[in-house]
């Protein structure tokens, strides 16, 4: 007896791995910007600098110089000391902000995405409500309730990101969770925690790191904002949001460079780490979902 | 969950999706038994049910705006009333499936041997080393060269064949007792679909496992199958030995489906006759027989009344559902033919 096959052969070809069509010079130069702003962050009490708060090391309001590189601000302290240790309130609020909103709500959202309907449906009728409020509104009633330190400004723009996240995470879940190898991991006798982490969430990493870079830019955004309103740390510790705000609201005809410097990093970073989301995404998608 | 019986059996089993357009009866009102270690096909046009019946038997199908009526048994388990929360049980040792595509079967993002290990853990009674050894051990068991290397690899970096034959290791680690296999060949090549059977039936002896073969070809039926449910719009509307459904098909949609299929319709002097128009739209159906408004041999009666599943006079393990069994030369002469070369 002989097998004689019917079917028309409709093989998938072999996957090629997506041939990396390179992420371009600029992404390069964005990843290097925020590494760059990250380190010096980190190590700005080593940097041979000025202390930021130490006033008239120069001439008030003097312009850049070999000496002070970025110039003076109306105190005559050294700009360019205030700004990188001004980044670091920046890169902290928006790195731990979204770090802990990427905990608890992506683990929400695995397990919501991957559950009965009635778990799901309270947990994202709950987010929803949440994310219905105006953000900035939430923002302002959090800070005004508590204090503005520094660690009630990222619990509370945290606190914003979890239902943002939640929601990502629990749609990408729900996406893989239906897809078949899920199924075959159940057939094998996989439990359900075994699949949501082993199975699941290394597949929806790429959606973790575009959404976490996207979402340390907002976070920027959002304590520069509460920095503008004079909500984010106390002065004179430097943040860029208040240097922002300290130089426009008073010193904006006097000196424009007050403002134009922190404005500069604020949008160069938050573009940056938007870009980079933007391209990684790209790239994501254009594999097969590996990465 | 430990097996009692020897056998498997499905009575009057219906399974409904709810939809938008009202309730879809994608299998109505199934019955068979299968004893344990033979392989049984389901063959059908695509849309019959066939992948619907095959998961339902074990609970595999997202349960949320689903019905199931009717009871399964396997070996002694009642599928049908297990709750949800002790599905798992009835997975890896007791059954266990191989999907159509196996690209889409396997996690892309994880190596072959983690994906293996992942399975051989869930049956415990394995350590580090031992896990190793017998990821490599499966690997080979199912055929893929050079296992040690190749368990290092991602599914993207293997042939389909290979992909394949990593899926079935895995479905077969823990030794199911059934085994379902949904259109296992299909997404491959004409060279590869036959190594793939070969080494299902090799390892169904081996395991003395039951197996269940999903397939719209007759050809790989011919080829592996004991037993054939031949489905048509959600209901088995013929049941039997291979031999005898093959050589002597009562049901009118059986033989159509045979003349359409070249490698067992053999007279080379018959054109093929593909079967025309479309299987019926789920959400009509026709009032009586579902096959009566292609059939050639429909009547009257076909179009009212829905025939039940009968038994063969002569083969009682041969049942059909139709009101005009064939009883024409063809039938004889084939059956003559099956003899005459069963004597050489
Ligand atoms: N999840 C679902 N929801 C609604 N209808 C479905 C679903 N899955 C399958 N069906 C319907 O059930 C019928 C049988 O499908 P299926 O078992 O996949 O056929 P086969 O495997 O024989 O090609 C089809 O009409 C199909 O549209
Ligand atoms: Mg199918």
């Amino acid at each position: 007896m002989t097998l004689t096959v019917t079917e028309k052969p409709n093989a998938t070809p072999v996957a090629k791995r997506s041939s990396s069509k390179g992420l371009g010079w600029f992404f390069w130069a964005c990843t290097f910007w925020v590494l760059a702003v990250i380190i010096l962050a980190i190590i700005a009490p080593l940097l041979p600098i000025d202390n930021p708060n130490k006033t008239f090391v120069c001439q008030p309001f003097s312009g850049p110089s070999g000496s002070h590189l970025l110039g003076c601000d109306d105190l005559g302290r050294d700009i360019l000391s205030r700004i990188i240790f001004g980044s670091r309130v920046s890169m902290f609020v928006g790195i731990v902000s979204i770090g802990i909103g990427l905990i608890i709500g992506g683990f929400l959202g695995l397990i919501s995405g991957y559950n009965n309907k009635k778990l799901d449906t309270v947990m994202n009728t709950i987010a929803n409500i949440i994310i219905s409020f105006p953000t900035l509104i939430l923002l302002l009633a959090i800070v005004a309730v508590f204090n503005h330190s520094l660690i009630v400004i990222t619990l509370s723009i945290s606190f914003i990101s979890i239902p943002l996240l939640f929601r990502v995470i629990r749609s990408a879940t729900i996406s893989v969770a239906n897809k078949e190898f899920v199924q075959a991991a159940r057939t094998m006798g996989s439990s359900r925690i075994r699949i949501v982490f082993v199975e699941i969430l290394p597949n929806i990493t790429p959606i973790i790191v575009v959404y976490g870079c996207l979402g340390i830019g907002s976070a920027i955004i959002a304590e520069g904002t509460l920095a503008f309103l004079g909500l984010s740390v106390s002065l004179p510790t430097p943040s860029w949001g208040n240097m922002i705000a300290e130089g426009a609201q008073s010193f904006l005809r006097r000196d424009f460079l007050l403002t134009l410097w922190p404005s500069i990093m604020i949008i160069m970073t938050v573009v940056c780490f938007n870009f980079i989301s933007q391209r990684l995404e790209g790239k994501f998608n254009s594999g097969d979902g590996a990465i | 969950m430990e097996p009692t019986t020897d056998s498997i059996s499905v009575e009057n089993l219906s399974v409904s999706f709810k939809t938008d357009r009202g309730l879809l009866k994608a299998v109505d009102s199934v019955s068979f038994s299968l004893r344990k270690g033979s392989i049984l096909g389901i063959v059908g046009e695509s849309g019959s049910g066939k992948t619907v019946l095959s998961r339902t038997l074990i609970r595999l199908l997202p349960e949320t705006n689903l019905k199931i009526e009717g009871s399964i048994d396997l070996f002694g388990i009642k599928v049908t009333s297990l709750k949800q929360r002790q599905l798992r049980h009835l997975y890896g040792s007791l059954a266990s499936i191989i999907f159509q595509d196996p690209l889409t079967a396997l996690n892309p993002v994880m190596k072959i041997k983690k994906q293996i290990a992942e399975t051989l853990k869930v049956a415990s009674n394995h350590n580090g080393s031992n896990i190793k050894k017998s990821v490599i051990d499966l690997l080979d068991r199912v055929g893929i060269p050079d296992p040690k290397s190749k368990s290092e690899s991602y599914p993207h970096q293997l042939s389909g064949g290979q992909r394949q034959r990593v899926m079935i290791a895995s479905a077969i680690a823990n030794s199911p007792k059934l085994l379902i296999a949904d259109e296992p060949t299909t997404a491959l090549d004409v060279t590869i679909q036959l190594q793939i059977l070969k080494l299902l039936k090799e390892l169904q002896k081996q395991n003395d496992m039951t197996l269940i073969m999903v397939t719209h070809d007759l050809g790989v039926v011919e080829y592996i199958c004991d037993y054939v449910a031949v489905m048509y719009a959600g209901k088995i509307v013929e049941f039997g030995r291979t031999e005898d459904i093959l050589s002597r098909p009562l049901m009118p949609y059986t033989r159509a489906l045979i003349d359409s299929t070249p490698s067992i319709h053999r007279d080379k002097s018959e054109k093929l006759m593909p079967i025309e128009s479309m299987i019926p739209d789920p959400f009509n159906l026709p009032k009586g027989c579902r096959f009566a408004p292609r059939c050639r041999h429909s009547q009257t009666r076909c179009l009212i009344e829905s025939p039940r599943p009968t038994q063969d006079a002569i083969n009682t393990s041969h049942s059909y559902s139709c009101f005009y069994p064939l009883k024409n030369e063809w039938a004889v002469s084939k059956a003559n033919e099956t003899i005459a070369t069963s004597d050489e």
